[in-house]
């Protein structure tokens, strides 16, 4: 391979890097999937010990950090190829200018967002818990319970 | 085949318009329900009929990106180079749309509710004034071809992006106001299905002035396609023209099922009369729709592509729609996760 079509080091540490996050924290999402199905297979119940309920709590975050280590092993392994063997990524770049302003408006907006998901959540929480229950026209977004699941088959064909 | 994928091309804009732009007008309807109290009944209407479908009709927008970057690809680079401002600003819209559309749904504080009931409202208003000012940008010849950059600016900040942009703020409030009158019937509120029927009258009359005074823009601004207005796309204009009326008639007489389908199809004709306007061109002037075409190899691809969407996504729709119509569909965000796209 000629120099010029070739990842440099560092891009190859961090692909490297990055798979190794995405196998081992699939891997650990895979035995914590394992444990359960283990207990539901011999107990019929789901596994009731902290370590489990410790375990299940951190999934969700290492699910997406799995995610996002799998788009730097594609996106950076991809280097310096945007279409492999045809278009260097650095040909493919836009000319325009200004770019950088849509980056910052995007990244801006997103964290915008995300705080907004955070407090728009926190008062959902903060309101079910103040009423002890779930009350349907009050907070869609709201898990059911078991009581208003049938209330709600009946509501269906309005 | 280069006919049939920019044919295809041209009926999913028209999708997107009917069905996605009656999403957006609804939120228009929303903006200027009035105060809290006065606003709470049409509110309430919206936000129940646009509920379950309402991010479902922005896979047209992307079916739309995929046909012409697979299809016509030199066209797609030219018309992003020149016009990412309004199309960035149109995505932060629907972004936002999205966003504040389920942020109101899931607080209860009145003064929340209003901040995000304003800035779901005014995105449905910004998107389809940016989608119109592109299509004004493009109609006017003002995308050079061979996927290089135009002016950033004069392309959308022009006569006929402007004209165009307005009419598609007022062509999407027509369409949900139509809609809106068959919904309020359907749950039965006599005093809403005149509210809006008012309103799509209303609408009608000023998607009419816009047309009017368009068309005066469009000759000194867009000449290429004003020809193809008054020679190729003549007949499919009389015909969006007599449905518009019709749908007027029927709306004034209380036929709301048959207003529906007209206003829809009055729609319709009008994006299909401007596709047929600037015909042979994708770019007026600079660039035709053959010359722009992808090799037959790509074309091929595409439409096997096109065929397996008619066949998978398609039928989904229908049996989306039809479950809306029929009120079999849960309210959004009981039964399922709401989806921030």
């Amino acid at each position: 391979v000629p120099a010029d079509e070739r990842p440099t080091t560092r891009q190859v540490n961090i692909v490297h890097l990055a798979w190794d996050v995405m196998v081992g924290s699939g891997t650990l999402l895979f035995l914590l999937s394992l444990w359960y199905g283990a207990t539901w297979l011999f107990r019929r119940r789901m596994p009731a010990s902290r370590w489990f309920l410790r375990a299940a709590a951190c999934a969700g975050v290492l699910a997406v950090l799995s995610m996002e280590a799998g788009w730097i092993v594609t996106e950076v392994g991809r280097q310096p190829w945007i279409v492999y063997n045809h278009m260097k990524v650095e040909d493919g770049a836009t000319e325009n200018t200004g770019v950088w302003i849509s980056f910052v408006a995007v990244v801006v907006i997103y964290v915008a967002l995300a705080a907004t998901t955070i407090l728009v959540l926190r008062g959902m929480s903060r309101r079910l818990r103040r009423q002890d229950g779930f009350v349907e026209h009050d907070a869609p977004y709201a898990p059911r319970v078991a009581a208003s699941a049938d209330a709600q088959k009946d509501a269906l064909p309005r | 085949m280069s006919t049939t994928v920019a044919f295809v091309l041209l009926l999913a804009v028209t999708a997107y318009a009917v069905f996605g732009g009656a999403d957006f007008g609804a939120g228009f309807w929303d903006l200027t329900a009035g105060g809290d109290d006065r606003g709470r009944r049409p509110r309430a209407l919206i936000e129940r009929s646009i509920g379950p479908v309402w991010e479902a009709n922005h896979v047209w927008l992307i079916f739309i990106f995929v046909v012409s970057w697979t299809g016509f690809s030199e066209a797609y680079a030219s018309i992003m180079l020149t016009l990412f401002v309004p199309l960035t600003l149109a995505a932060l819209g629907i972004v936002f749309r999205g966003a504040s559309f389920a942020f109101r749904k899931a607080v209860d504080a009145s003064w929340s509710r209003r901040v995000f009931g304003a800035a779901f409202a005014a995105s449905s208003i910004l998107v389809p004034y940016f989608m119109g000012s592109v299509a004004g940008g493009i109609a006017s010849g003002r995308v050079p071809a061979g996927g290089r950059a135009g002016d950033p600016v004069d392309s959308w900040l022009n006569p006929t992006s402007i004209f165009a942009g307005l009419l598609a703020v007022a062509m999407v409030a027509y369409v949900a106001a139509v809609y809106l009158v068959w919904e309020a019937r359907g749950v039965g509120e006599r005093d809403l299905v005149d509210y809006f029927r008012r309103r799509s009258v209303g609408a009608a009359v000023v998607v009419g002035a816009i047309l009017g005074g368009g068309l005066f823009v469009v000759r000194a601004d867009a000449e290429y396609v004003f020809d193809g207005l008054t020679s190729r796309a003549l007949p499919i204009a009389i015909v969006g023209g007599l449905c518009g009326v019709g749908a007027l008639v029927l709306l004034l007489r209380g036929a709301a099922r048959g207003a529906r389908l007209l206003a829809a199809l009055a729609v319709a004709a009008l994006v299909v009369t401007w596709g047929f306007a600037q015909w042979p061109y994708l770019l007026p002037e600079s660039l035709t729709v053959s010359a722009a075409a992808a090799p037959s190899g790509t074309l091929t691809a595409l439409v096997v592509a096109v065929g397996l969407f008619v066949v998978l996504v398609i039928p989904g729709f229908l049996l989306l729609y039809i479950l809306d119509q029929r009120r079999l569909l849960p309210e959004e965000g009981v039964d399922e996760p709401g989806s921030v796209a």
